[in-house]
């Protein structure tokens, strides 16, 4: 049945299908309106888990791995400052391998104060060991949550579902929301392990020296990989039930491609109707959409742009002195390969700044023309067409 | 040991517990638990157990809390009315919010229905004839009979109870009260012979029938003001009055009574209730914040409707045959400093009040000397060593007789003082008397006598040896008291005795001076998780790990933990 | 009439174009953002596929506010800021020299204003207006003129029944519902084109 729903509540939505037994939370915008919706689901006893505001993201973080090592159903939801706040609790939560469910809406991460999005908030928590999927829009974002929780349980990995702030977190469009007896078959309540047992008490995290902290981190890192497995067979299970399916990343008009255009959250749409027109002029331009960042996706990259001659990205978040994230990582994930394509970068969007489809079809055209790539990616709000 | 399978290989778990190693051979000091004496506890005449009876009574064990009373103290049913509470005015609760409320708790306790005490068993039981059976005579024989002798209590009046009888009003002592405490002396078998009238031969004739005698008969007689109109109609004296006088039937507009200990407020109280409508004003030499009297009578007097004029004294009685005034004049106390004793002063403002009845209740004096001539004093007193011993071997006294402030608590202190000291010349016991002190004031304790004390009672517990971080402003518990007007109806006992709820409530205030409450905190914070509880609910220290920190030291609430060198030196074991 | 242009222009020319684009202009606390909302719930009851937002800024009653409608039969991907509308609701006349027409407003595009008599404007666009703001206080609804204004944009535009607005109406109004169906209907016979 579909709805009209924020992107925001339709991860609310998500988190009520998902039978989530214990949120831990603390307001801000953009994220708050997920936080508002599961406290008056609860209230309604539309959902029956237990809500607890915390004091901080740093605390809701703590107590979020406090009951999942508890062995209950979590999630939680936070933006910007909130994210950085948790920072420390983000690597522990990964090193207590708890299958926390988190969705984050991008906001610039001040200063300057600002609202818009910005995907460098989560792009910064790259290195905590989170696994982290990029949504277009709130379907995918509801649809995305259940599956995490799949995926989470299974490989006792965090994971961060993430969604642009306001593109996808205020716009408010019509959403399916699957059938609750389908997702409760999709995703049944697992009996996760109660680390907290007191017939046979343990220390959990207790110091480790360098052969027994080198052998965890190997098995996290191995196991973060494998969840890259986990999700496509989770993806293409949700695809068999619901008849929608997003891949670990999306290609679009790839085949016979010769320039690829790489983006990452809502901008993709505006992309999607760039390409067909770039298409419609006689310019064969295809597009790859990265939904999973970590672990990065690096048989699916160089299967789609291996081939290309030259691949476009465009950045909604930057590392200053370097340059896009998605655009370092994508060169870095293609450097060994045979034969790659030149890789030009672009950083434009950032705290919500409009980007339609003209953009796109035009910063295509001029890199076209271009005889090399750069190392110092373009600002595109700097750029004359 | 149950394992999770692959959880255990994903995340560190140890079930290894830190007692891996002893970390104890590290330190050199050690938690030592000593229990000390509370401040409560110092200045009670009886030296009762405060922290620890409350403490009987925190984990609801009524009977050993009535038990660890009757330890020290044979009435309790009675002090917890009339005592006048030196402990809760050392209590150091007063500097968090208030003193605990240990008289009404005392009461409380005094009337849970409980009365056996065990005896002591005795090979050479001696007979001690006990002279007067007021609370010194009654309390000697008592401790007496715990420890084996046999006693005989000598009484003048046709029932035992001294003062406890006839001179407390039954609106603070009920005649029930009374009763049902002597019941736990009365179950030990004492023989009694009322109506038996002291005189300096007789004396001498129980000596030769009893191996001791203990005499405390009290006073026998009202101080007298010794000014002109005092033989008038219409002038009674405090304490025979108040045996004596059941009802008056003379019509009565203004009663004025005169002095200001409670016999004053009790006679004037009596008053209120014998004539409703007669006017009763109290006339007190002393400063209202000086008044002998205890707190609660004088207040209570207040709210029935009688008037306090404090700083005068009579000057005469005015009248033909019955008195019609009383004139007074303004006195100033000074206390002496070398002798301690009251001064008053007379200053130049004379007051005249008109009156119909006045009552003089400035104190008690012995009986007429004479009778005693061969121990007493000039003054009919008789003097003690701090053994309780008169002048002449065998015999010995307490009470108000030896001249001490009159109070029910220190007459049976008194009293207790002589039945140990008679008990340990029996035995031909050389014991120093420091050693059953507990705490400085020099009041004996019964249970130490018994060796069944196991505190530190030289070692005083003040507010500032006591962590009271965990403890919160709690109002003190106030039980229940009626009207003043309902009051004045008839002469039942004023204010209700606490509720079982109300008592729990009063005995959560109770700060543990020097008393482990079984609070947990120093179990919980050891950091090397080296103190364990054991079955009786105390603790012992694990000395492989403890590593001297002290945090249990610092942080104990009731300061019952100190550290110690532990044996030999940490590094040497 | 439009309907009918719609489902033929994305027949005709694929998923990606020819959407129509509202936009709404307004004062915080006259209820814009609000009547995007019913708008579009209107339009995703009668079939049509709704995308609405807004711009938010400094949150607070008095400054100005817009929100942006697009409506199309089909998912729209196009995720910007309208610039230039097909349809402009102006709620606060008073705006309208910060926000030029011509800036707002494609060629041929409809504005409706709220005003108390008959509004001229300079350019090619078709204009109407209703005195939303004496209905709304006739009402007794106050400065919240959001649901005269649509009961007006549901007569002017003639895409959308009034049945739907109403349903649209009764799901978001939190109180007052029977005050905000009258402002709706009497906006619906008031307002009027020229």
């Amino acid at each position: 049945m579909a709805e009209l729903l924020s992107g925001n509540h339709a991860i609310a939505e998500a988190v009520r299908l998902s039978k989530v037994d214990f949120v831990a939370a603390y307001p801000i915008t953009p994220q708050t309106p997920i936080y508002e919706k599961i406290a008056e689901m609860i209230s309604e006893g539309k959902m029956c888990g237990q809500m607890m505001r915390a004091e901080s993201e740093h605390s809701a973080m703590a107590a979020c791995i406090s009951a999942s090592l508890a062995g209950v159903r979590v999630f939680t939801a936070s933006s910007s400052q909130g994210i950085a706040y948790m920072h420390e609790m983000l690597h522990f939560a990964s090193g207590c391998r708890v299958p926390i469910v988190m969705a984050c809406v991008n906001r610039v991460v001040s200063a300057p104060w600002a609202f818009g999005t910005d995907q460098t908030d989560t792009l910064s928590q790259r290195d905590t060991g989170w696994i982290q999927l990029y949504c277009e829009d709130g379907q995918e974002a509801l649809d995305t949550v259940i599956m995490a929780y799949k995926v989470s349980e299974t490989i006792f990995l965090p994971v961060m579902v993430i969604i642009d702030g306001f593109y996808t977190s205020h716009f408010i469009e019509p959403v399916e929301i699957p059938e609750q007896t389908l997702i409760d078959q999709y995703l049944p309540k697992r009996n996760l392990p109660n680390r907290f047992d007191l017939s046979n008490p343990a220390f959990l995290q207790n110091v480790v020296d360098p052969p027994n902290y080198t052998r965890f981190k190997k098995r996290q890192f191995d196991d973060t990989l494998k969840a890259r497995r986990l999700l496509i067979e989770a993806d293409k299970e949700f695809g068999e039930l619901f008849g929608r399916s997003y891949g670990v990343v999306e290609p679009l008009e790839l085949a016979d491609a010769e320039i690829g255009i790489v983006t990452a959250g809502s901008m993709t749409s505006c992309a999607r109707i760039a390409v067909r027109t770039l298409r419609s002029k006689g310019i064969k331009a295809g597009l790859l959409k990265i939904k999973l960042f970590r672990p990065f996706p690096y048989n699916e990259v160089a299967r789609y742009l291996g081939t290309l001659e030259k691949v476009i990205v465009i950045d909604r978040n930057v590392s200053s002195g370097k340059g896009g994230i998605f655009c370092d990582e994508l060169k870095a994930s293609m450097y060994n390969l045979k034969n790659r394509p030149e890789i030009y970068g672009f950083i434009g969007g950032l705290c919500g700044e409009d980007l339609p489809p003209e953009k796109f079809e035009k910063i295509t055209l001029s890199v076209l023309r271009a005889k090399k790539p750069w190392d110092v990616p373009k600002w595109i709000h700097r750029m004359r067409f | 040991m149950k394992k999770h399978g692959l959880f255990d290989e994903i995340m560190p778990v140890s079930k290894t517990p830190t007692s891996a190693h002893k970390t104890g051979l590290w330190g050199n000091l050690k938690p030592l638990y000593k229990e000390a004496t509370s401040p409560c506890r110092e200045s009670c005449p009886l030296n009762t157990d405060i922290p620890l009876f409350i403490f009987h009574m925190k984990e609801k064990d009524l009977k050993r809390a009535k038990e660890e009373i009757l330890l020290e103290n044979p009435f309790p049913g009675i002090s917890g009315r009339v005592c006048h509470h030196p402990c809760e005015d050392a209590c150091n609760r007063r500097e968090l919010d208030s003193s605990v409320s240990v008289r009404a708790l005392e009461r409380f306790l005094g009337d849970y229905p409980f009365y056996e005490v065990p005896v002591s068993e005795n090979r050479s039981p001696k007979k001690v004839a006990i002279v007067g059976s007021g609370p010194a005579g009654l309390s000697c024989a008592y401790f007496l009979l715990r420890l084996g002798h046999k006693v005989t209590i000598f009484e003048k009046e046709s029932d035992v109870g001294g003062l406890l009888l006839f001179g407390i009003p039954p609106y603070r002592l009920p005649k029930n009260v009374l009763r049902r405490d002597l019941h736990v002396l009365l179950a030990l078998k004492p023989q009694i012979r009322l109506n038996f009238e002291l005189t300096g031969d007789n004396i001498f004739s129980l000596l030769g029938s009893f191996d001791y005698v203990f005499l405390a008969p009290g006073m026998g007689e009202s101080k007298r003001l010794q000014v002109a109109g005092e033989n008038k109609k219409g002038v009674y004296y405090g304490v025979q009055f108040l045996k004596e006088v059941k009802s008056i039937e003379d019509e009565i507009r203004r009663a004025i009574v005169i002095g200001g200990g409670d016999v004053a407020m009790d006679v004037a109280r009596t008053i209120r209730r014998l004539k409703p409508d007669a006017k009763v004003s109290i006339f007190a030499p002393e400063k209202v914040e000086d008044l002998p009297a205890l707190r609660e009578n004088v207040a209570e007097a207040l709210e029935e409707g009688i008037d306090l004029i404090c700083g005068y004294l009579p000057l005469y009685f005015e009248g033909k045959k019955r008195i019609e005034a009383v004139i007074f004049q303004r006195t100033e106390v000074k206390k002496d400093e070398k002798t301690g004793k009251f001064l008053f002063i007379p200053l130049n403002e004379k007051r005249e009040e008109a009156a119909d009845m006045a009552v003089v209740c400035i104190g008690q004096k012995p009986l007429e000397a004479s009778k005693l001539r061969e121990i007493a004093e000039e003054e009919g007193y008789i003097l003690v060593d701090h053994r309780g011993r008169t002048k002449i071997e065998r015999i010995y006294a307490g009470g108000d007789i030896i001249g001490q402030k009159a109070t029910v608590s220190l007459a049976s202190s008194s009293g207790k003082r002589a039945a140990i000291c008679i008990d340990m010349d029996a035995k031909r016991l050389d014991l120093p008397l420091d050693e059953l002190y507990v705490g400085s004031k020099g009041f004996l304790s019964f249970k130490k006598y018994l060796k069944l004390e196991k505190k530190e009672t030289r070692k005083v517990v003040g507010f500032s040896d006591l962590n009271t971080l965990p403890h919160e402003k709690i109002p003190r518990v106030d039980a229940k008291k009626e009207e003043p007007l309902e009051r004045l109806k008839d002469f039942r006992e004023i204010g209700y005795t606490y509720t079982k709820e109300e008592a729990e409530k009063e005995s959560d205030r109770c700060l543990s001076c020097g008393q482990c409450m079984r609070c947990n905190l120093c179990f919980y914070l050891c950091p090397d998780v080296s103190i364990r509880r054991k079955a009786d609910g105390l603790y012992e220290v694990d000395e492989d790990y403890c590593k001297s920190c002290g945090v249990c030291a610092k942080t104990c609430p009731s300061n019952v933990i100190e550290m110690v060198e532990k044996d030999g030196g940490a590094f040497i074991r | 009439m439009i309907l009918d242009f719609l489902i033929d222009s994305y027949v005709q020319l694929g998923y990606s174009i020819q959407v129509i684009e509202i936009k709404f202009t307004g004062r915080g606390g006259n209820g814009v953002v609000v009547a995007a909302q019913m708008l579009a719930k209107a339009f995703f009851l009668s079939g049509f596929y709704p995308q609405c937002f807004s711009l938010f800024g400094g949150e607070r009653r008095g400054a100005p506010v817009k929100s942006f409608l697009r409506v199309n039969s089909s998912k729209i991907l196009l995720k910007c800021e309208i610039k230039k509308a097909d349809h402009l609701i102006v709620m606060a006349a008073d705006l309208l020299p910060e926000e030029p027409l011509t800036e707002n407003l494609k060629n041929g595009g409809l504005v409706l204003i709220n005003a108390d008599r008959p509004f001229k404007v300079e350019g090619p666009f078709k204009v109407a207006y209703v005195d939303a703001q004496k209905i709304a206080r006739e009402c007794r609804l106050g400065n919240i003129i959001n649901t005269a204004m649509l009961g007006a944009y549901a007569r002017i535009s003639e895409i959308l029944s009034l049945n739907y607005l109403e349903k649209a109406v009764r799901e978001y109004v939190p109180s007052k519902l029977d005050e905000n169906l009258r402002a709706l209907r009497r906006a619906y016979e008031e307002a009027r084109t020229f």
